[in-house]
This record gives C-alpha cells, sequence and structure tokens, in this order.
C-alpha cells in the first residue's frame, strides 16, 4: 500500500513524456497525407543546377485500380490535378499519376518545393525507378547518388536508367497499358533482362557500389521513351541492337519505355553506351546471362541469317595474370545454344551442318566478345564486368594494387577469349 | 555479486555471448574493415586463435582462486582500499562503454526511423526498459539474455545465409590486406573485439560450477569467433571497403541488401528490431554487474534504490557527447585501448600479481 503513491507518481511521469513524445514524433500518417513517388527524373536544370521530375501516384487511381480490375483504365475519376503552383511546371498526365518538375538544386529541396505543390508529404519509399538523362550522366552523378543512396525510406533496389530522352519526358510519356498499376509497369519495364538478355536492371545500391569499388566500374540500363503521339523518338534517340544495326526502334502506336544496352560510366562520369549483343557478351562474362535470342549470318547460305537462343551452359572462367606490367585476361566460356530458324539450311540438322554452326556461332561469339572487350577497355576504359576482381590475387597487399592503378591500366589489357559451343535443335518436330 | 546466484554453463556463454554481439552489430565491423582492409577475416583468424591462448593462459592463472571474481582478488592483493578503487574503475568503464553504444545506437535509430525525435526521447525509452529490468535480480536479467541470445545468434545466421547471393569472393584480395605487419602485427590490436572476456573475471562467484569455468571461457571465445568472422567475412565479400569502412552502420547496409523474392522486401525492420532487444539486454546484464560491483564494494544492503541513479548517471553520461562525429571518433579510438586496458591489462596483471602473493604465501609456509 505504501507503494502506491510512488507507482502513481511513474505511471503519470511516463504518461506525460509519452504524450509529449507525441508532439515530435511525425509517423502516425494516413494515406491522405502522403504522395508516393513512383520515379524521379533528373535532367540538367536551366535555372537551377539539376530539373527534377517527381512523378506522384494518386490515391484515387491506385484506389480504383486495385479495387476493379475489369474496369476500363481510361475511365474513373480525375486523377488529382491538385498539383499546380509556382516554382515550376507541372501537368496531369493522366488520372494515373501526377507530374511535379522543378528547377533546383537538390533532391531534398525539390521534395520541398513537391510538398508544398501537393500539400502532401512527399515519401519515396515506393519510388520503383531512377530516371537520368544522358547529358547529366555525362556531368557526373555521385551528387545524386550519394543523396538518394542516403535517404533511408528510399528502396535501395530501385533501378536506374539513364534516359537518351530528356528525363522528364521519359517519365511523362510512361503510360502503362498492359499493367494495372504504374508501380508494376516499372518494375516489368527495368527488370527485363531476364527475358531478352539485351539489357539488365541496375539497382541504386549496385550503382552505388560500383561506383566506390577498386574492382567494377559502374553501369546502368539504357532506355528511351518512344511516343508516336509526340513523334520523340527521332533517331538520335534510338538504342541499337549492335554496331551494324543502329535503328532499333518499336513502332509501337502508344508510348512505351524501350530498354536496350548499357550507359557505361567511368567513376561517376557516363562515358560511352553498349549495344544490346555488346550488353549479351556482359551479361556472359558476368554470369548473368539467363537465355537471350541473336541471329548470326547463316554459314550454310550467306544471303540468310539464322536465329539462335543462348543459355549458359557453365560459369565463364576468368583469369588474369600480369606480364611485364600489363594484363593478360584469359575467359572461358561454354554456351548453349539451340537453332529457332526454321529454313532451308536447319530444317534437316544433320551432322555436318551442326558443325558448321557450331564453328560459325564459335566465331560470332568470339568477335563479340572481342568487340566488346576491346570497347570497353581501350575506347571507354571502363571495366564494368570487374576483370579487376580476377586480377587482385596477384597483389599480396593493397598499397601494391594501388600503385599498380588498375582502373587506369584496364586499357592496356591483352585478352584471350575461347568459346566451346554445343548446338542444340530447338525444334519440336525435326531429329537433331 | 549476489550470494543467491547461481548461474549454469549456457547461461554464463549467453552473458559473454550478447557482449560481443552488441558491438559488432554497431561499431566493430567498421573499425576492423577499416584497419584491416581486405585482410581483416584473415585477421579475424588469427585473433581468435590469438584469444584461445590468452584463455588458456588465464584458466592456468585462476587455477588458484576458484569462486573469486576481480574485486576478491584485488582485495587480497592490496586490501579493501585497492578493492574499492578497482571497483570503482570497472563501474567507470562499464558506463563509459554503455554510454558509447547506447548513445551510437540513439543516434543511429534516429537516423533511421526518427528523424524529428529528440534523442533524449529515445535514450529514455530505452533506458526505461533498463531501469525496470533492473529492479530485478542479476539471475532474472541473465535468464532473460537467454531467451535474447538465440534469437540474436539465429537472425545473424540467418542474415549470413541470405547475403550469399551477394558475396564476391576476390574480394579478400589483396589477401594481405595493407600489408603483413598491419595483419598480424598491428592487426593484434583487434583483439579487443573479445572484450567480452572482461565479464569471466565478474562470473566466477555466480558460477553454478566454477570448475566449468574453463569451458565456458574457450565455449564463449569459438562461439565470438565465429560469430566476428562470420560478420566480418559477409561484409568484406559484400560491399566494397570503401563503404563498408566508412559506412556508420555496415550490418544495416547489409539487411537492406537482402530481399526474399518479390513478396518480402525490407527485412531491415526486422533485424532492426532484434538489435534493439539484444542491446536491451546488454544494457539490463552491464548494468546489473554495475550494480552488483558497487554494491560488493559499498556494502549497502538494497541495491534496487541505487540502480535507478546508476540509469540516470548512464543517461547523462551519453547525452554528454556533442555529436556523432564525437561518438564515432571515441568508439574507434579511445573505446579500443580502453577495452584492452580493461580486458586484458589490468584484469590479467592483478591476476598474475595474486597468483605471485600466492606463490609466495605458500614459500613462507614452508
Amino acid at each position: 500500500m505504501k507503494r502506491t503513491p510512488r507507482n502513481l507518481l511513474i505511471i503519470i511521469v511516463v504518461l506525460s513524456l509519452l504524450i509529449s513524445l507525441g508532439n515530435y514524433v511525425n509517423s502516425s500518417k494516413n494515406l491522405d497525407d502522403l504522395a508516393y513517388v513512383m520515379a524521379i527524373a533528373f535532367d540538367v536544370g536551366t535555372s537551377g543546377k539539376y530539373k527534377i521530375s517527381l512523378q506522384l501516384s494518386t490515391i484515387e487511381s491506385s484506389a480504383s485500380e486495385s479495387m476493379s480490375s475489369s474496369s476500363s483504365s481510361s475511365g474513373g475519376s480525375s486523377g488529382g490535378g491538385e498539383s499546380s503552383g509556382g516554382g515550376g511546371s507541372s501537368e496531369q498526365q493522366t488520372q494515373q499519376y501526377v507530374i511535379n518538375t522543378m528547377d533546383c538544386e537538390t533532391l531534398d529541396m525539390a521534395i520541398n518545393i513537391a510538398n508544398a505543390f501537393t500539400n502532401k508529404d512527399i515519401s519515396l519509399s515506393h519510388c520503383k525507378i531512377l530516371v537520368i538523362s544522358e547529358k547529366l550522366a555525362q556531368q557526373g552523378v555521385q551528387e545524386i547518388v550519394n543523396s538518394l543512396i542516403n535517404k533511408v525510406e528510399l528502396r535501395p533496389d530501385c533501378n536506374i536508367i539513364i534516359a537518351k530522352t530528356p528525363s522528364g519526358e521519359f517519365t511523362e510519356d510512361s503510360e502503362p497499358k498492359l499493367e494495372e498499376l504504374i508501380s508494376k509497369y516499372y518494375d516489368v519495364a527495368s527488370n527485363n533482362e531476364t527475358g531478352i538478355g539485351y539489357t539488365k536492371g541496375v539497382k541504386l545500391s549496385d550503382f552505388y557500389s560500383n561506383m566506390n569499388d577498386y574492382f567494377f566500374e559502374p553501369y546502368a540500363s539504357l532506355g528511351t521513351v518512344s511516343n508516336p503521339k509526340k513523334n520523340t523518338n527521332n533517331n538520335k534517340d534510338d538504342l541499337s541492337l549492335n554496331t551494324q544495326s543502329k535503328s532499333f526502334s518499336s513502332n509501337t502506336p502508344e508510348p512505351a519505355i524501350e530498354s536496350m544496352g548499357l550507359a557505361v560510366f567511368k567513376r561517376d562520369k557516363l562515358v560511352g553506351t553498349l549495344t544490346g549483343i555488346e550488353t549479351m557478351c556482359h551479361l556472359l562474362i558476368t554470369n548473368e546471362l539467363k537465355y537471350c535470342d541473336f541471329n548470326i549470318p547463316s554459314p550454310i547460305n550467306a544471303d540468310r541469317t539464322i536465329d539462335l537462343y543462348i543459355s549458359n551452359l557453365k560459369n565463364s572462367k576468368i583469369d588474369v595474370k600480369i606480364i611485364n606490367g600489363s594484363p593478360f585476361v584469359s575467359s572461358k566460356f561454354d554456351v548453349s545454344i539451340k537453332v529457332l530458324s526454321l529454313n532451308d539450311d536447319t530444317l534437316t540438322l544433320t551432322e555436318d551442318v551442326l558443325n558448321k554452326l557450331e564453328d560459325a556461332t564459335t566465331i560470332y561469339l568470339s568477335e563479340q566478345i572481342y568487340n566488346y572487350y576491346d570497347k570497353t577497355a581501350k575506347e571507354l576504359n571502363s571495366d564494368i564486368s570487374g576483370i579487376g576482381r580476377f586480377a587482385a590475387k596477384n597483389f599480396r597487399t593493397i598499397d601494391e594494387w594501388e600503385k599498380y592503378n588498375w582502373a587506369e591500366n584496364y586499357k592496356n589489357c591483352t585478352f584471350k577469349v575461347d568459346v566451346k559451343t554445343n548446338i542444340k535443335s530447338g525444334h519440336l518436330l525435326t531429329s537433331e | 555479486m549476489e550470494s543467491n546466484t547461481k548461474i549454469g554453463f549456457s547461461e554464463a556463454v549467453c552473458v559473454l555471448l550478447i557482449v560481443v554481439i552488441s558491438h559488432l552489430i554497431l561499431t566493430v565491423p567498421k573499425i576492423i574493415l577499416h584497419n584491416q582492409g581486405s585482410s581483416s577475416a584473415l585477421n579475424i583468424i588469427y585473433i581468435t586463435l590469438i584469444a584461445l591462448l590468452i584463455t588458456f593462459i588465464l584458466s592456468l592463472l585462476y587455477k588458484k582462486f576458484k569462486g573469486k571474481d576481480i574485486l576478491d582478488l584485488s582485495g587480497y592483493l592490496l586490501g579493501s582500499k585497492f578493492q574499492f578503487l578497482i571497483g570503482i574503475m570497472y563501474i567507470a568503464f562499464f558506463l563509459f562503454t554503455c554510454s558509447l553504444l547506447l548513445r551510437n545506437t540513439a543516434e543511429n535509430l534516429k537516423t533511421m526511423y526518427f528523424q524529428s525525435t529528440p534523442i533524449p526521447y529515445i535514450l529514455f525509452f530505452i533506458l526505461l526498459v533498463v531501469g525496470f529490468m533492473n529492479r530485478y535480480s542479476l539471475k532474472s536479467v541473465i535468464k532473460c539474455n537467454l531467451i535474447v541470445v538465440p534469437m540474436v545468434v539465429l537472425a545473424l545466421l540467418v542474415l549470413f545465409i541470405l547475403s550469399f547471393n551477394s558475396f564476391t569472393l576476390e574480394r579478400i584480395f589483396p589477401i594481405l590486406g595493407y600489408g603483413s605487419g598491419n595483419t598480424f602485427v598491428n592487426g593484434i590490436g583487434n583483439i579487443f573485439v573479445f572484450g567480452n572476456m572482461v565479464f569471466l573475471f565478474f562470473l566466477m562467484p555466480i558460477l553454478k560450477d566454477y570448475y566449468q569455468f574453463n569451458k565456458i571461457a574457450y565455449t564463449s571465445v569459438i562461439t565470438s569467433g565465429i560469430f566476428v568472422f562470420l560478420t566480418i567475412f559477409a561484409l568484406l565479400l559484400m560491399f566494397p571497403l570503401d563503404i563498408s569502412s566508412n559506412s556508420n552502420l555496415p550490418m544495416y547496409l547489409q539487411t537492406r541488401k537482402i530481399t526474399l523474392g518479390e513478396f518480402i522486401q525490407r527485412v531491415d525492420a526486422f533485424f532492426i528490431l532484434i538489435w534493439i532487444i539484444s542491446l536491451l539486454s546488454y544494457l539490463s546484464i552491464v548494468m546489473s554487474f554495475i550494480l552488483s560491483t558497487f554494491k560488493k564494494i559499498t556494502n549497502i544492503q538494497n541495491k534496487t534504490f541505487v540502480s535507478y541513479s546508476f540509469v540516470a548517471i548512464l543517461f547523462g553520461i551519453s547525452l554528454l557527447y556533442k555529436n556523432v562525429i564525437q561518438i564515432r571518433q571515441l568508439d574507434a579510438n579511445l573505446y579500443k585501448y580502453i577495452s584492452l586496458f580493461f580486458t586484458f591489462g589490468i584484469s590479467f596483471l592483478i591476476l598474475l600479481l595474486c597468483n605471485i602473493k600466492h606463490k609466495i604465501r605458500e614459500k613462507k609456509k614452508i
């Protein structure tokens, strides 16, 4: 009984502290208080250092989509055209999202301005992609990436895309047609390397990691948006499948994200791009290629091409030796190929045809891999496939490694490529 | 120590493990990776072997003093005044390490989740639990810890296994890091990660079976070594050195990288919860040892009233640090050497001198 007043006092003190804590803790927010960013686009600013576009999902659209997937996506309520305001331009695209674009010095400043536009707290927790314009990437992205990686609410697995088009247009013209939700649309669009093998989704955490690594140089997926309505996809924004055919572009009636190739960085600056086939070689070297379709000139009939389906059999084996101060890189690949083409050349796959195809494929792949090595080493001097990690075993201490300066010596590499090809028929009704 | 408190083998090992794990989550990986670079994993194996050697020496030196803690030993060596001095020194050491860890955790929590909450509030709510726990006996706190440690250990193992996909094995090269001298000579200082061994000097009187002391010591050193190795190894292989050695909380970065398919993402919140519980357990245990030490050197009857005072002192010390930079500098520089001084310096010296005194006395008897 004597302890009752003391316990009471303790309870009162604790309760009063808890109540006063409510003034400081601002985590009690409901959906109405938040505006979720789906994509952030960075470009070179005109009045500020950066032109930053925040693509915000509207609650009304998300709710209607999730509640009635059968209803037409073009119908429904108007999607929050509340994002008007000074300090930047803003426009309502569809009911699914609004875009706030502003010229400012930092991302935080952009978020603050967007807060003022929307009268809501901007949340980055559902952001799916970060789009950086090619022009800005050439100037350097360290400040942006450092700022993004330090944002706890931003998921480190959101993808970075380097846009051939101005990054603002990229988010403006990204209109999901096949997906219900824009977040899902970005998920699919930026992670489609498993489907084609001509590009690779690069996470923010991986990009940051590579930027600070002494084994790797950073890279990001390369993308553009084709919008037939605006006729934005002119030739200069085209993505290329390989060095011969520079005009890869889809001919869709609706705006769509096109992703092909990789953007290659040296530290934080964009130094060049890779084509689709070069990206396939990159994935082959880094053991990230699951499968990919490509075609080679027919070894039987020079006028024809043969479609092949590649998948990795075994991990590539890369070894680096330092000979007379220069790195000698030998790499071995063991790949499995299926023939997809059904033409006169491949309809009957005899032993002789298979051997010819194997030889032709080996030569073609070796050439492509040599080209890839040559381009990354001699032209771009950027070790995006992390050959440096295989060279590190030649050095005993970090001081020796740093003195050698691998990042600069990568261009002096001599490469030896050894490809072993196993061809099988991909046909259902023909024998091997 | 409390006469009615007797703990068994697993409880003692868990006490020693929680000390290592609590520091491992926050500061230890950063310090090791920064000092050793790519040879960090090699260095951990090396210092674990040295720690085992030290444990062997400790077990030899403790042979004649079964059931005696460091306070009993200092009393035996130079009397009650020296015992009082040593007691106060250890209390100050424990308060310093706890305050650093506490403030560091509070700062990290503020950065991650409570951006607008003042630090005193975060500290208060952590210490509220510690104060409440210390109303009960040391045994109750240790029993609670027996539940917490398996949880934390499991979380660390899960974290390691889920990180497999992000490993780049070649990151262990260049194998000697900043050189063989740095790895094997300067690197001996990294034995401070086995700072939990200081509690071996306090556990003896509360052990159910004094003869299990050696087993407890070896088991704790080996298990601690394994966990330190797994953690450092995972961080070394996952991140470039520039990131892992400069990040304020590298293990948090590790948790942020983990996703289980498309369904389970952002598992970092789960690990943070486990880590907060482990911190509470660690602080409660250390506070219990502080109270027991204080009780022994001052002969007070009831330690409950004093416990709130010590919690308040800890709260005050935690607020003394100016900013995060100061805390991290103290962690990287001062904590390491103070921990080495108390764990492998003064404690061993007292034990060694007690052995010499014992031998001289025995010779005189003969």
